[in-house]
């Protein structure tokens, strides 16, 4: 599987990514449709542009700081 | 106010110095990420440590002792803390990201992987155990244990305090194994509490330690027999 660093790409190009994946943003945090603020799926912590982490097939978007997609590689540890 | 859309605006490069996909490439990457052919992340390292991690003969050592899902995914992260050692921002950062998601005692499980304490011990057990079940069960055993039967010995520890309580532990609750384990300037001190501790259950114990230039770890290990003392 392809891992893709997001770390070089422009806050434009993030949004219009969201933007393509049904959610939105207020140029800080990530919103979804209805323009709440998205919360980590384990941590329940408000995700940001800079933190955000998106997973493979379910379009989910994590808190990369929180430390869930540690969460996420153990419960998807066969296909990783 | 611009009226275009952000994939307009990235387009075009709206913001300078960090890459701005094209419409073509932003496509190509949301079918990759719907088709389950790629993550994105802003830090991929770990990931990718993890990845190569799994192929290695430590994680097939490992993997082959530990079957309990979460912690083989402890051990997973001990191995890629190893391999951080060098690196102390980034070691840090996994180290802060397992405590957050999990808590510390996972940490000091996949720490107890990351300075080889326990395939030290998995090494000594291995030719007492009569079967690989077995010595899963010890392995596991030792792991869920661990904020009991093992103790890092710090500098700044007082000596007759930690020896009145691990002989204490050790001869309350007679473990198959007690491990001590320091690192440096904390070694002097481990050799000390090991001495003294080991005065008061040497009838029931015996002791082998691993002595290298710049860590310490000893095992109290049980010993099994007829003539074993009523501690």
């Amino acid at each position: 599987m392809e891992i893709i660093s997001l770390k070089d790409v422009s806050k434009n190009t993030k949004i219009a990514i969201l933007e393509k994946m049904g959610y939105k943003s207020d140029g800080t945090f990530v919103l979804d449709k209805d323009g709440k603020k998205v919360l980590d799926k384990y941590t329940h912590t408000e995700v940001k542009l800079d933190n955000m982490a998106i997973l493979p097939g379910s379009i989910l978007i994590l808190n990369e700081e929180s430390g869930s997609v540690l969460k996420y590689i153990e419960e998807h540890s066969d296909d990783i | 106010m611009t009226s275009e859309t952000p994939i307009e605006q990235a387009s075009k490069g709206a913001v300078k110095g960090l890459l701005d996909w094209s419409a073509e490439r932003i496509e190509a990457f949301y079918n990759k990420i719907k088709n389950k052919e790629a993550w994105a992340l802003q830090d991929p390292s770990i990931i990718t440590l993890i990845k190569e991690e799994k192929g290695t003969p430590a994680w097939e050592f490992y993997s082959t002792y530990i079957q309990n899902p979460h912690l083989r995914h402890l051990a997973q992260l001990g191995l890629v803390l190893r391999r951080l050692e060098g690196d102390t921002e980034k070691l840090k950062n996994l180290r802060d990201k397992i405590v957050r998601m999990y808590g510390s005692k996972d940490l000091r499980q996949a720490e107890f992987v990351q300075s080889k304490i326990l395939s030290r011990y998995i090494a000594a057990e291995i030719d007492t155990t009569k079967s690989k079940e077995d010595l899963t069960k010890k392995v596991e055993g030792m792991l869920n244990n661990i904020d009991r039967d093992y103790r890092f010995v710090k500098a700044n520890d007082e000596l007759d305090k930690v020896v009145d309580e691990v002989a204490k532990y050790i001869q309350g609750s007679l473990p198959d194994v007690y491990v001590l384990a320091s690192r440096l300037s904390a070694i002097k001190i481990c050799k000390k509490i090991t001495d003294k501790v080991m005065v008061q259950v040497e009838d029931n114990y015996q002791i082998e330690s691993i002595s290298e230039q710049d860590e310490y770890v000893v095992f109290f290990r049980r010993k099994i027999g007829e003539n074993m003392s009523e501690l």
